[in-house]
């Protein structure tokens, strides 16, 4: 996996882990989580979970699975990794060739602020084929304000088919530090168990 | 049938008869909702809370409706409220820590623990944010130092201020700081640094320093610029600045180093201070007036920072200057009325004009059109089309336009159009008469009509099912202003776009604001979620639909322990009851009908617009294969 993905990630700037809080009460061990009857992994230690909005529940979307938050960048931005099930049917995407189309390229179809895109590749998760891209996208802060900082972000994206829908395990990092929290996500991929054939 | 039995939740212990239209395993459910927000158990699941909102829900609130029905038949129908009140907290405080950081926490913490209605406060979830630690740390514990930070306990502040605050000129201890709000925390913090600032100038300005004074400069300054955060402090900022400049040591530029993190901060915290401030005592339709200007504040401002070059609001931000010849000519009232009528105006029953033309052919423009076209909300005569193109001014200055719920006017605000001019080299009077141009402002200006005419259409639609239950002066009604209402106005608005995006191409995300455009491709690479949680920040004030419940079902809890009483006198002692009870138990249990109505039909709404908009999405791109060639570029 390491050789193959990171032709993004080869800027010394990535080197860096500033802004690394962590906090006082975080779990100190992985935790093994289980979104049975879909698919189980092991979430990294200190990484808490996050919570789904209101709205149509994951039931009602047909997507299953969980997200969890780190460390910071210098500008704010959270480390996340989150894996998901898409049910067949589901309300968001509803094949993987099109969850991939619409994040493997400019989804409206333009560049404008120069994001860069990384052909998508075959490799494999845990022993499972999989689709593997990454790419790096921008974010523009403060939200409220006349200047704002572009401030880029590094994704990764690993897809897993299933005979009936498909998995989505996403990493995203704050460009400086993305290389610094990389093993985090490496260890989820590592431990991802699909449950769904 | 069991007999249940309840806890009263504040109070004793209450035996309630059994419910006889629920099976065991209903009522068994219900108990565990109920015993889950009984404070003396000490439960407080956020998880159960979600597992009780969602089933009492689920099915068109089939078991909230027959737990209603069981408990208003038996005089109990405070333990429904109850139920939904305190799980709705539940869920709501619990999301609200594990989606938000920061001054976005600290704001939205101060609305559910220091509001009115606080329904956590009755389960020992506030008002004083120390409160909240244990739950926080047994629920969310990864949370708590975030938690800790954000609403700026003592023990959180750090060696420095907590020393400095200490002494005798500033007299605060552990429990003197504590017993402050939030938002007077931050206020006083911002206090204290201001005068540190000015020590600190002082310092810097001292003939031979000692070694490393440099450094001590630097991080002195690194931490007071997090406290800056109130409205005009940022004067002081530059004060900052300048010392860690003039400081002209390795590690001077370590504030410019980390200006663009804490500037946000400050900007973020400036700004809800600012709103805080400026929402207080308003109705809650002013506050929804207000706070639909902060929205498109915001987004004109983002506009004035990323727009490529060229486009109308980067000549706003000096990027694209008229040539030197050109003198910018402003509009006039006039003028802005003339534009008002060519925009957008109802003829025979139908929107016509140029913002028409622009929206028509677009899943989310058509049913706008409906909405003004007299369908389906012609009887509540809420959907008169007021459009009118206005000058902001303060706080409006920079806004693209906004909503008010108060006159039913959505406003466009002319300093837009003025840029629009300027970049183009035009007059007002040009304008008007250019088919070209005037097609231009329409197409800048649509997304903001679609979100805002959204906001009318659910005026509308709160009007036609009596859900307007709120009163205000001058006989307005309106319904509570809850989050749900701002998603699904993005959503729409981002639908829009989206979808003049996929049949126009490059050019027209080129002509849109970045805002605008980053909304649309949030919306299409990943639906609402993400975007929801994001523009929530911007809306420190309004409840999500989970903590509008428990508010409006905390406030109705004398109500509903008042039709109880009646009720229950009215089985005993029918006759005993007065006329005036009569007609309380009447209206009070329409009252508590009608809120629960509201309830369940956001809540269903909430879900219905969200699998619309997510259908439309998946109608406006393919399954066609990832492109070869390079994406286009402009």
């Amino acid at each position: 996996m390491k050789t193959a993905i990171f032709a993004l990630l080869l800027s010394p700037a990535l080197l860096s882990a500033q802004g690394q809080e962590r906090n006082d009460k975080m779990q100190e061990k992985s935790l093994k989580h289980s979104e049975a009857p879909y698919f189980t992994v092991t979430l990294p230690a200190g990484w808490e979970k996050k919570d789904s909005p209101f709205g149509l529940s994951a039931k009602e979307k047909k997507v299953f699975g969980v997200e969890v938050f780190g460390p910071a960048g210098a500008d704010g931005i959270e480390c996340t990794i989150s894996v998901h099930y898409y049910a067949p049917g589901n309300l968001l995407h509803k094949t993987m060739e099109k969850y991939i189309k619409r994040h493997a390229q400019p989804v409206l179809g333009a560049n404008l602020d120069a994001k860069q895109y990384a052909k998508v590749k075959d490799g494999s998760v845990a022993g499972y084929s999989a689709k593997l891209f990454e790419r790096i996208v921008y974010e523009y802060l403060p939200p409220e304000s006349i200047k704002q900082k572009k401030v880029a972000v590094y994704e990764h994206f690993a897809v897993v088919p299933a005979k009936a829908g498909f998995f989505v395990l996403k990493y995203h990092a704050q460009k400086e530090i993305a290389k610094g929290n990389i093993k985090a996500f490496e260890g989820v991929l590592g431990s991802f168990v699909r449950l769904v054939k | 049938m069991k007999k249940i039995l309840l806890t009263f939740l504040l109070a004793g212990t209450l035996f309630v008869p059994a419910f006889a239209q629920l099976t065991d395993t209903e009522q068994a459910f219900i108990q565990k909702c109920y015993d889950n927000v009984d404070k003396a158990k000490k439960q407080l699941s956020p998880e159960t809370a979600k597992e009780c909102v969602t089933k009492l829900n689920d099915g068109n609130a089939s078991l909230l409706n027959k737990l209603r029905a069981e408990t208003s038949a038996s005089g109990n129908s405070a333990v429904a409220g109850d139920i939904v009140a305190y799980n709705n907290a539940l869920v709501d405080l619990k999301g609200i820590i594990a989606n938000y950081k920061g001054s976005d926490l600290a704001d939205a913490l101060t609305r559910v623990i220091e509001g009115e209605d606080c329904a956590l406060c009755d389960l020992g979830l506030g008002p004083k944010p120390e409160s909240i630690f244990a739950w926080t740390g047994e629920k969310a514990g990864g949370r708590l130092f975030e938690v800790k930070k954000s609403v700026k306990t003592w023990e959180a502040l750090g060696e420095i201020r907590i020393n400095s605050l200490s002494r005798p000129e500033h007299g605060f201890n552990k429990e003197k700081w504590n017993e402050q709000a939030i938002p007077l925390r931050y206020e006083k913090l911002s206090g204290w640094a201001k005068k540190e600032v000015d020590k600190l100038e002082a310092f810097a300005a001292m003939p031979g320093k000692a070694e490393g004074s440099a450094g001590y400069i630097s991080k002195m300054a690194r931490l007071l610029w997090e406290d800056l955060t109130m409205p005009g402090d940022e004067v002081y900022r530059e004060k900052l600045n300048k010392l860690v400049t003039g400081a002209a040591k390795p590690d001077a530029g370590a504030v410019s180093g980390k200006t663009d993190k804490e500037d946000k901060k400050s900007k973020e915290m400036a700004s809800s201070a600012e709103k805080a401030a400026s929402l207080k005592g308003q109705s809650t339709a002013s506050q929804q007036d207000a706070l639909n200007k902060y929205f498109d504040n915001a987004e004109a401002k983002k506009g004035l920072a990323v727009t490529p070059a060229g486009g109308a609001a980067a000549v706003l931000a000096g990027g694209a200057a008229a040539p030197k010849e050109f003198k910018p000519v402003k509009m006039t009232e006039a003028q802005a009325a003339a534009l008002s009528a060519k925009m957008a105006t109802v003829k025979d029953g139908k929107m016509t004009g140029y913002l028409a033309d622009e929206i028509k052919g677009t899943k989310a423009g058509n049913e706008v059109l409906d909405f003004y076209n007299k369908k389906p909300y012609d009887k509540t005569g809420y959907n008169t089309l007021n459009l009118k193109f206005e000058e902001g001014k303060g706080q409006t200055a920079n806004a693209l336009g906004w909503w008010s719920d108060s006159d039913r006017t959505t406003r466009v605000n002319t300093n837009l159009v003025d840029a629009y001019c300027v970049k183009n080299k035009i007059t007002p009077e040009q304008l008007l008469a250019s088919d070209a141009h005037m097609k231009g402002v329409a197409t800048y200006v649509a997304p903001n009509f679609v979100h805002e005419s959204t906001h009318q259409r659910q005026s509308a639609w709160a009007r036609a099912n009596g859900l307007d239950f709120v009163k205000y002066k001058g006989g307005i009604t309106g319904a509570p202003y809850i989050y749900p209402m701002e998603k699904e106005s993005f959503g729409m608005q981002s639908a829009f776009s989206a979808e003049k995006a996929s049949k126009l191409g490059p050019s027209y995300l080129a002509s849109i604001s970045p805002s605008h455009r980053a909304n649309a491709e949030q919306f299409m690479e990943d639906g609402l979620d993400t975007l929801s949680i994001e523009k929530h920040a911007l809306y420190p004030g309004v409840d999500s639909m989970e903590g509008g419940a428990a508010r409006e079902f905390k406030a109705a809890r004398d109500v509903s322990t008042y039709v109880d009483a009646l009720e229950q006198k009215k089985r005993t002692d029918p006759a005993g009851l007065t006329e005036k009870q009569v007609a309380d138990l009447r209206y009070y249990k329409g009252q508590m009908d009608t809120k629960y109505k509201w309830y369940t039909m956001n809540y269903q709404k909430s879900a219905a617009d969200e699998a619309k908009l997510l259908a439309w999405r998946d109608s406006l791109d393919d399954d066609g294969a990832i492109r070869t060639s390079a994406p286009p570029a402009l």
